[in-house]
């Protein structure tokens, strides 16, 4: 569809013929709002009008060739008048001067254009009228990305136009292959959404399930990019995601090049990427713009503060409760004393100091950023402190809560870092009444979820199972340059997998 | 399903329970020699595993069930499918029953077993219900897991080794070495593989994925009996009902890696758990084939609660299950992996025969 | 806490999650097939629940094998 067509609800009334009746109709279809200017012109003799809204478009163009076009047709006016049709045309190949111009012949194109940002130009006489792309919308400049910073690496970030993000990414990739396609959607936003992909890599497949799954999306309105995660993912009910987001270009770029798919959402710098595997929440851009050694290092501590995240509180319940031969006598013997007063099972004091942790992170995230950065962590050890001086809760538990913290936010995407939230607690319920056997099996369940789980299709644990040797270059380390060329394999859909049992491995 | 899910599939079903529980079966028949029993053992599910290929070439595309309807007819096929039916099911519930008994005795002394096994089940629910192909994916994961666990307990032992504890070599002769084999070959059911060989994605390397899972799972196993007797001696592996966490619970390096048998505990229940699962997964298998269902997920919860209650009446008592095991189990399962399959083959090759007489008389 | 009145009790629950399943395969042979093992589990976990005892499994399976485990060493 092109950029003024809309879907669905916009009249598809033709436009009127007289001057007159179509000044009353736009004023009817968008009421008689002070920011729509109606400007009277004349071109060849015959009348019109520029519309347009104020502070969305600038017209100044618009107007500037029509006058210039009048002082040049002086001379011309005696002649047997010209036909609005022909003046049209005229208008359009020959007079206005911006680049993008459309002819349109309804209500609901003039207005979507007029909403847009867009000039229509209206002739008497004739039910068609001309409608130009002439936006100047007020709008931030690109900058850092502020929630993905890198120490070395561009600091480029999108911003809210589409068409800037989409320019951004351009430029990285100047290939002809790379292909976009549009769409408008939300019922009363009419926000313009775009897909863009390689042509060649990404796999035809995903590109249509994500077509068919964004022409059904019944949403009524879209303001940021997650209401379109939301309405594509594979599954609603998993705590993990199935869909990548980044507010920066050069990693947007890089997914692009390994065959995923990218969508733009206007109204928000966050773009989504589809489709989505575990392995991709654990790679940072960073990863590629330093030395390969360091970066598989750090890869394999992300991997490694997932588990720390997930699973040492219930470590520390199950271990204290249960299982204390494990425990080094010298150890054993301090935690002794340490949890000698605390009138609280070890369970009790874990989820005390967690959603202590929990309201105190979120507090730290509406402060104003000189203070709000030290609330949290600081903050949760001197409560702790405090705490623990009480006589409340031992001190090792607030080492626990405060490292598993910490981890969370080395993980490099913030969604995989939510799902290791969520999931503590029913580990530690787990670990509160079975110990380490509670812990195995719901590793075990959690391990089945993620085997099942996939991302259009792709089956969400791939890489590491089905393994692909050859993608290991890039999935649990990351190999130097010179050893590895290309780095991932291709991402295909499963062939049906309308039930796991019926798929592929 | 690829040749590596399946290669590790088999390795855990190999290894499944046995780790656990094999070397004091072996130590006390085989003596010193429980670690050749062991071996001995292998070589005969090496051959059970040779009779297990050839009834796949000679029956091709068919699972198990449908073998057996090609070679003993529609009707008596089904009768006999249906008896294999009732051997995963019960083996399955003996398992389980397994499970919760060590978990209660060893791990969680004060947790009631009924709910100790059904947490268990609640696993097994969930992965019955996302099917085959998940499984072996989730074998994928696993697999480097408990191939690092096993590692570190295998080094953590060396220290402790008794190279005396295994002399004499051979004292009584190979007799108790051959018996203690067979009747530890017994516990693979290594037949439940040749319900899926139809699912795999491509037939071309199945056999080496087969016959290296089932080494692969015995090279555990034996190495498992060869720590228990050198670490532990005959008298104690014998004795134990679970040898292997017995030996675990020596492990001590230093002041500072002791009693870390919860690593056995995290590697028993991963192979644990794929035996269990393969087991549950023929059994619906099963069901679909005998009775020509379209899917038999619905049944998933019905036969996890009568696992369950197999596992409260088999499970007694350790004393009832002892000897149980020793006196009744060998010849049920023997029917099973050993005799029934042998008439199949025969059948089979019975069959082919007089096609290929009735072939050869035709006029061309 | 009495597992066996506890699971008797969630079996009708289980009828009904797998119902719309069962509908969605349109298959008489499997809605047969189903009902009948439920009804087999609801019955044995309600029979352990009111204290009756099962027949052992093993027992069977000693009737059954008496002569093959005779032959065995």
């Amino acid at each position: 569809m092109n950029a003024y067509e809309s879907k669905g609800n916009d009249p598809d009334l033709r436009l009127p013929e007289s001057l007159n009746e179509f000044q009353e109709a736009i004023i009817e279809l968008m009421g008689d709002s002070s920011d729509i200017v109606y400007r009277e012109v004349q071109f060849a003799g015959i009348g019109g009008l520029v519309v347009y809204v104020e502070g969305l478009a600038d017209p100044s163009g618009i107007l500037d060739s029509l006058m210039e076009a009048k002082n040049e047709d002086r001379t011309r006016e005696g002649e047997n008048g010209v036909s609005p049709g022909q003046a049209l045309r005229e208008l359009k190949i020959n007079t206005l001067s911006e680049g993008r111009i459309m002819e349109i012949d309804s209500l609901g194109a003039a207005s979507v254009c007029l909403l847009a940002g867009g000039t229509v130009v209206y002739l008497d006489g004739l039910a068609k009228a001309l409608a130009a792309g002439t936006q100047n919308l007020k709008q931030r400049a690109v900058q850092e990305a502020t929630s993905q910073s890198v120490v070395r690496g561009p600091r480029e970030g999108f911003t809210e136009s589409i068409s800037d993000n989409t320019a951004l990414i351009r430029r990285r990739i100047q290939n002809p292959s790379l292909r976009m396609r549009y769409f408008r959607m939300g019922e009363e936003t009419r926000t313009s959404v775009v897909v863009m992909y390689m042509n060649g890599k990404a796999d035809p497949n995903i590109l249509r399930e994500l077509y068919d799954k964004l022409e059904k999306a019944d949403l009524p309105s879209i303001l940021e990019s997650n209401y379109i995660e939301e309405m594509i993912q594979d599954q609603r009910y998993s705590p993990f995601p199935t869909v990548y987001n980044s507010e920066r270009p050069d990693v947007i770029s890089s997914a692009l090049l390994e065959g995923r798919i990218a969508i733009l959402v206007d109204g928000s710098p966050f773009v989504l990427v589809v489709p989505a595997l575990f392995m991709h929440y654990f790679q940072s851009s960073e990863d590629y713009y330093q030395r390969g050694d360091f970066a598989s290092l750090v890869r394999l501590l992300r991997y490694f503060c997932f588990a720390i995240a997930l699973l040492t509180p219930s470590f520390y319940i199950a271990i204290t409760t249960y299982h204390q031969e494990m425990i080094p006598p010298n150890l054993l013997l301090s935690l002794i004393g340490q949890r000698e007063g605390i009138p609280f099972p070890a369970f009790i004091e874990a989820l005390i100091m967690e959603i202590t942790f929990e309201i105190l992170r979120e507090a730290g995230i509406r402060l104003p950023k000189s203070i709000g950065q030290s609330v949290s962590i600081v903050g949760t050890l001197v409560i702790g402190q405090a705490a623990v001086e009480a006589g409340l809760i031992s001190a090792a538990m607030v080492i626990v809560v405060s490292i598993t913290a910490i981890s969370n936010f080395a993980l490099p995407a913030f969604n995989v870092g939510i799902s290791a939230r969520l999931l503590r607690f029913p580990f530690m319920v787990l670990s509160a009444l079975f110990g380490l056997y509670g812990i195995i099996v719901l590793l075990i369940m959690l391990g089945l979820h993620l085997c099942k789980l996939e991302s259009m299709g792709v089956p969400y644990m791939t890489s590491f199972a089905p393994f692909r040797l050859s993608d290991q270059k890039d999935a649990l380390v990351r190999l130097m340059r010179p050893f590895a060329r290309k780095y991932f394999g291709s991402l295909k859909k499963q062939p049906d997998p309308a039930r796991p049992s019926e798929g592929s491995s | 399903m690829g040749s590596r899910q399946f290669f590790i599939l088999t390795f855990g079903l190999t290894v499944g329970t046995s780790i656990l529980v094999t070397p004091s079966g072996l130590a006390a028949t085989a003596r010193e020699d429980a670690w050749l029993g062991g071996l001995a053992g292998y070589m005969i599910n090496l051959g059970m595993a040779a009779m297990y290929i050839g009834l796949v070439k000679l029956f091709p595309g068919q699972n198990l069930f449908g073998m057996f309807e090609k070679a003993f007819g529609k009707w008596a096929g089904k009768a006999v499918s249906l008896l294999y039916f009732v051997y995963f099911l019960i083996l399955a519930g003996t398992l389980l029953g397994n499970l919760g008994f060590f978990v209660t005795s060893e791990v969680l002394p004060d947790t009631p077993i009924d709910i100790v096994q059904i947490l268990f089940l609640a696993a097994c629910v969930m992965c019955a219900k996302t099917g085959i192909v998940v499984l072996a994916r989730l074998g994928e994961l696993m697999f480097p897991w408990i191939l690092f666990f096993f590692m570190v307990l295998i080094l953590a032992l060396l220290p402790q080794i008794e190279w005396d504890y295994i002399a004499p070599v051979l004292e009584g002769g190979l007799g108790p070495v051959l018996t203690a084999g067979f009747h530890a070959s017994m516990f693979q059911e290594l037949i439940v593989m040749v319900v899926f060989v139809p699912q795999l994605a491509s037939l071309r390397n199945w056999k080496g994925a087969f016959l290296g899972g089932l080494t692969f799972g015995h090279l555990l196993l034996v190495s498992v009996v060869l720590f228990s007797v050198l670490i532990l001696g005959i008298e104690q592996s014998a004795n134990s009902t679970f040898p292997a966490y017995a030996l675990a619970k020596t492990i001590s390096l230093g002041n500072f890696l002791q009693r870390i048998e919860g690593i056995l505990i995290a590697l028993w229940i991963m192979t644990f758990f794929l035996k269990t699962m393969m087991l549950f997964f023929s059994m619906m298998q099963g069901m679909k084939t005998i009775l020509g269902l379209k899917s038999a997920s619905y049944a998933v919860y019905p036969i996890a609660v009568v696992l369950l209650l197999v596992a409260w009446n088999t499970y007694v008592n350790s004393v009832y299950i002892g000897e149980v095991i020793q006196k009744v189990w060998g010849g049920y399962a023997m029917i099973h992996l050993v005799a029934i399959p042998l008439l199949t083959g025969a059948s089979g090759l019975l069959r082919r025969r007089m096609k290929i007489l009735s072939e050869n008389a035709e006029p061309t | 806490m009495n597992w066996s009145m506890t699971l008797t009790l969630l079996m009708p629950l289980v009828l009904l999650l797998e119902w719309p399943q069962l509908k969605a395969l349109k298959s008489k042979r499997d809605k047969a097939c189903f009902v009948a093992v439920w009804l087999v589990a609801t019955a044995a976990m309600g029979a352990e629940w009111a204290g009756l005892q099962l027949p052992r499994p093993m027992e069977i399976i000693r009737v059954f094998c008496a002569p093959i485990n005779a032959m065995l060493p």
